[in-house]
């Protein structure tokens, strides 16, 4: 038989108000009715999960149906329930974002008075389906005997593994709650002229340069035919390869090269303008 | 008489290599300090997590992504941890440390190593140290970090784990030059190798002509054979149990890695198709490889069709990816090979150089558990081809540090001397990996290093499985997984052109010019369809990333078709590209799904960003589309639609999210704090969802 849940905000209600509440709606009292007062103060986890087909709320203060207390409602209610929500003085739109906030979208008014909402009639979320082996297949480690007695003292023993496709979000921890508001802090980003030496960009000089790399720039030797065709090498390096040469090399991104000889461009350097 | 090590349980989570290297090197020198160290990706430890209570010491070394995303191979243990049911003194018994890699960059700095130390310590682990934290913005990378750490971690683990008699530390500036290699290679000679040749031939020849691979297939699938060889002796070296290919690298998506995608741990949870995995890809027809783009658009961008197994075996969800192995040029290999003096003929005996010699199993377990030996027999041509990346990731600092044991010319041992040590860590960075050198060039820049096979297989890059979102849907299209792939080329800083190692081969497979196989497997996605088709669906995905959602669309398109019921609600598809008349691909099914209902009616339904069209040079994005629609788009998030972006992580998928809150803003009448917090709840409960790939 279906079964209904009715809360009021109100410390006590009159039973024949209950009674035109639920025919209003549409439900007879002849079904299984629960009725909750005192609203306000539903903690998390005292309704039974998943339990009403049909939940009705009312409630005389605005601002009465927060996104906690309707979240605690929305667990209370089956797959494909309904709940309907009245809060005199509160908008239309307000009470559905509420109910959007707390995961129930496409509120609607509900012929009987307030704002009715279905919850989805499937389980949310994205599921991995694991299967693990028991304690006993596990490879045997040389667990120190201390560590191990504890682990048999009973209390971490009982670790289920099997996990199995009907594993609920929310039986998790919610991992982003773990995080101190020490440890959302990232440090200050490093003093940005350290970034002039190092960064696929870092190498030229900017438009303001005050450093001076802008009048090294101007010196710098650039790759030219005449190099190519007969390479010379300060530093005598250059003909090693990229892996010898320094910084400033007007021969890296080519081959190894052999001084004097000219240098054939292979088929992947985009040449630059020669 | 050997006295047992003291185990030490190294885990990785990583996405690039880099924490994966940072957690071998702790195993190196975990391992010189007379402690039994075993190194694995975290997932890899996840049937067995029932054991963790039990490890006296826990090392995990965790990258966090971009976005503030756990690696993949780390997601299945961390569920598990993150479980409410778990008691507060579960891992009493644990001493634990934590290293965390990240770039503060970006806001979620090192998150995934931070969450992770605070639910260890929630579940009673005693930290041996401070969290570590690696930042890529350091001028230095990580190891500005990391090697500090270390010093403070060797006195805090000898604090409770003395020496075993007769052995010593080793020197405080020692900088491990007696690095022992993991592998033992024996080169057959004679008589041995060719039978062992012989034998292998008729095996490998009568396999590759069951599956149908010919010619340039063919020897892609000796590669990749011998490659599985090579798997179980690098698992058995890593003291993993035997048949788990946990000891395979992290996966990484064609144009780099994903931010998120619910990758499984190897050797866990079994395939979406039936059978087929990376120990044993399914072979596929490749039925037509045409280009999507414009002839004159700058890219490259094709869509492949895969003819899939007859059978259902490798049947996949909309949001499913296909994996794949690349083959490498034939002309690379052959000068690797020709470079170290090899004869691809050549038939080699790898083994691993256990544990079991070094007085105690891997696994630590004092009975010294014998294990059933393991080797792999391979031509060395098939080995190198199959199982190194030689021609395309950059290798890592370790790679450096081996080859200045075996170079001999004066100018080259001081060169790498340098570019292994903290001080030439910046122009190893410059000439390595900011140039994408590979294998390959540094073998070539380095003409006197002698190294040995065994080192090499040590030190060299594995080559890794590609995976492509497939951007088809069974429904439509049976048998076949249509595939959208963008061909990767990129110019260096030194102004070298590369390409990707898988798109250059895709590229160049013409199923016009006699078959071209392809060793495939699906992978789960990290998309997934609503249950009910009734949920009109708030598409984003520019480029490329489009892919899945062609194959949402076709889904909900074959059911319209069909006439199901309940009718599935039109959808709003955002694709950005650069050009109306270049890359705008796929026009044509968009519109035919519009007329169909499948997308909304003009002008919803399909809404364009060509980011390079506007006469006035301002470049527009879908995320400035997102927020041009907000109106529309806060209606349908009212009435329970739900969101998917993919595409190019970068700054694409928090540009999106900006968009969303700011519509729930303006046209929901939000505040700031409480879109941010429904954002934050539909990701929770799976009605926003994004795969972004770098």
């Amino acid at each position: 038989m279906p079964t209904s849940l009715v809360l009021t905000s109100a410390p006590a209600v009159a039973l024949q108000q209950l009674q035109a509440l639920l025919e209003a709606q549409g439900l007879s009292a002849a079904e299984p009715v629960a009725v909750a007062t005192g609203s306000g103060s539903l903690a998390a986890g005292t309704l039974a999960a998943a339990a009403y087909d049909t939940i009705i709320s009312v409630a005389s203060s605005q601002g009465h149906h927060s996104v906690a207390l309707l979240g605690v409602l929305a667990a209370a209610l089956k797959p494909g329930g309904r709940l309907v929500v009245q809060e005199p003085g509160t908008s239309n739109a307000d009470l559905s974002k509420a109910l959007l906030l707390s995961g129930l979208p496409g509120a609607a008014p509900a012929p009987g008075g307030g704002l009715a909402v279905t919850k989805p009639a499937w389980q949310t979320g994205v599921k991995a389906a694991i299967a693990l082996k028991p304690r006993g297949a596990a490879p045997a480690s040389a667990a120190p005997a201390a560590a191990a007695s504890a682990a048999a003292n009973g209390k971490g023993g009982t670790w289920t593994l099997a996990l199995d496709g009907e594993d609920d979000d929310g039986e998790l921890v919610d991992d982003e709650a773990l995080l101190t508001e020490e440890d959302k802090q990232r440090p200050a980003p490093a003093a940005k002229s350290d970034d002039c030496e190092v960064g696929a960009a870092g190498r030229k000089a900017c438009k303001n340069c005050t450093c001076g790399r802008a009048e090294g720039e101007a010196t710098e030797v650039k790759l030219t035919k005449e190099l190519l065709e007969n390479p010379t090498s300060g530093c005598g390096s250059c003909g090693l390869g990229d892996a010898f040469r320094c910084g400033g090399c007007p021969y890296r991104g080519l081959p190894a090269f052999e001084m004097g000889k000219k240098i054939e461009l292979p088929s992947d350097f985009l040449a630059v303008d020669l | 008489m050997t006295v047992p090590k003291q185990p030490v349980l190294i885990l990785y989570s990583s996405q690039t290599g880099n924490a994966q290297d940072v957690a071998e090197r702790i195993g190196r020198e975990t391992q010189r300090r007379h402690y039994a160290p075993r190194v694995l990706p975290a997932d890899a430890y996840a049937p067995h997590a029932a054991s963790l209570p039990g490890e006296a010491v826990l090392v995990w070394v965790a990258s966090t992504t971009g976005q503030g995303d756990p690696p993949d191979n780390m997601r299945q243990l961390w569920r598990l941890l993150l479980r409410k049911s778990l008691p507060p003194d579960l891992l009493a018994g644990v001493r634990a440390a934590v290293f965390g890699l990240g770039d503060s960059g970006y806001p979620k700095y090192n998150v995934v190593s931070k969450k992770l130390l605070r639910r260890l310590e929630a579940l009673g682990a005693r930290m041996l140290l401070p969290l570590g934290l690696g930042d890529d913005q350091h001028r230095s990378g990580y190891e500005a970090a990391l090697d500090p750490w270390l010093q403070q971690l060797w006195p805090a683990l000898r604090a409770h784990f003395p020496l075993p008699p007769g052995a010593t530390e080793p020197a405080p500036g020692d900088t491990s030059t007696d690095l022992v290699c993991k592998y033992r290679v024996t080169w057959l000679q004679g008589e041995e190798a060719a039978a062992a040749a012989a034998a292998a031939a008729a095996a490998e020849a009568a396999a590759a002509a069951a599956e149908g691979c010919f010619g340039a297939a063919a020897a892609h699938r000796e590669a990749l054979a011998a490659a599985q060889l090579f798997d179980q002796v690098e698992a058995a070296a890593a003291g993993l149990p035997l048949g788990s290919d946990a000891a395979q690298q992290p996966s990484s998506r064609a144009a780099g890695a994903p931010a998120t995608t619910a990758g499984h741990a190897a050797g866990v949870s079994s395939s979406a198709g039936g059978g087929y995995g990376p120990r044993r890809p399914y072979w596929a027809r490749l039925l037509d490889n045409r280009r999507i783009t414009a002839p004159s658009h700058f890219q490259d961008v094709r869509q492949l069709d895969i003819e899939l197994a007859e059978d259902a075996s490798l049947a996949f969800q909309p949001g499913d990816v296909l994996a794949m192995v690349p083959q490498q040029p034939a002309a690379a290999v052959d000068a690797l090979l020709r470079r170290c003096g090899w004869d691809p003929q050549a038939w080699v005996r790898i083994e691993p150089v256990a544990a079991a010699a070094a007085g105690t199993a891997a696994d630590g377990s004092s009975s010294g558990g014998h294990r059933p030996a393991v080797s792999a027999t391979v031509r060395l041509g098939a080995l190198v081809a199959g199982a190194l990346d030689i021609n395309g990731g950059s290798p890592r600092r370790f790679f450096f540090q081996v080859l200045h044991r075996f170079a001999v010319e004066e100018l080259e041992v001081e060169r790498l001397a340098y570019f292994s040590s903290a001080e030439g860590r910046d122009d190893l960075h410059e000439y390595n990996q900011r140039e994408g050198r590979t294998v390959l060039e540094v073998l070539t820049d380095f003409k006197s290093a002698r190294i040995p096979l065994e080192w090499l297989l040590q030190a060299a890059p594995r080559l890794k499985p590609r995976y492509f979102s497939i951007a088809s849907s069974l429904r439509a299209h049976p048998r076949c997984a249509q595939l959208a792939v963008a061909i990767v080329e990129w110019a260096t800083p030194f102004k070298r052109r590369r390409r990707g190692v898988c798109t250059s081969w895709l590229a160049g497979l013409d199923p016009q010019q006699g078959e071209a196989r392809l060793p495939v497997w699906v992978e789960r996605g990290a998309l997934r369809l609503p249950p009910s088709p009734e949920v009109p669906l708030i598409l984003v995905g520019p480029g490329t990333g489009v892919a899945p959602f062609r194959s949402f669309l076709q889904e909900r398109q074959a059911a319209l078709l069909a006439d199901q019921v309940p009718r599935p609600a039109p959808c709003t598809l955002f694709f950005g590209c650069r050009n109306e008349g270049g890359d705008f691909y796929f026009r044509s099914e968009w519109e035919e799904m519009q007329a169909q209902g499948v997308l909304a009616p003009a002008p919803g339904g399909v809404i364009t960003a060509f980011s390079r069209d506007a006469p006035d040079g301002r470049k527009v994005y879908v995320q400035h589309c997102v927020r041009e629609h907000g109106a529309a788009l806060w209606a349908l998030l009212a009435a329970g639609a739900w969101v998917y972006v993919a595409g190019s992580a970068d700054k694409m998928p928090a540009a999106v999210a900006a968009a969303f809150e700011d519509a729930a803003v303006a046209h929901g009448g939000l505040g700031k704090e409480e879109a941010a917090a429904l954002l934050r709840r539909m990701e929770l409960t799976g009605r926003y969802q994004v795969e972004a790939w770098s």
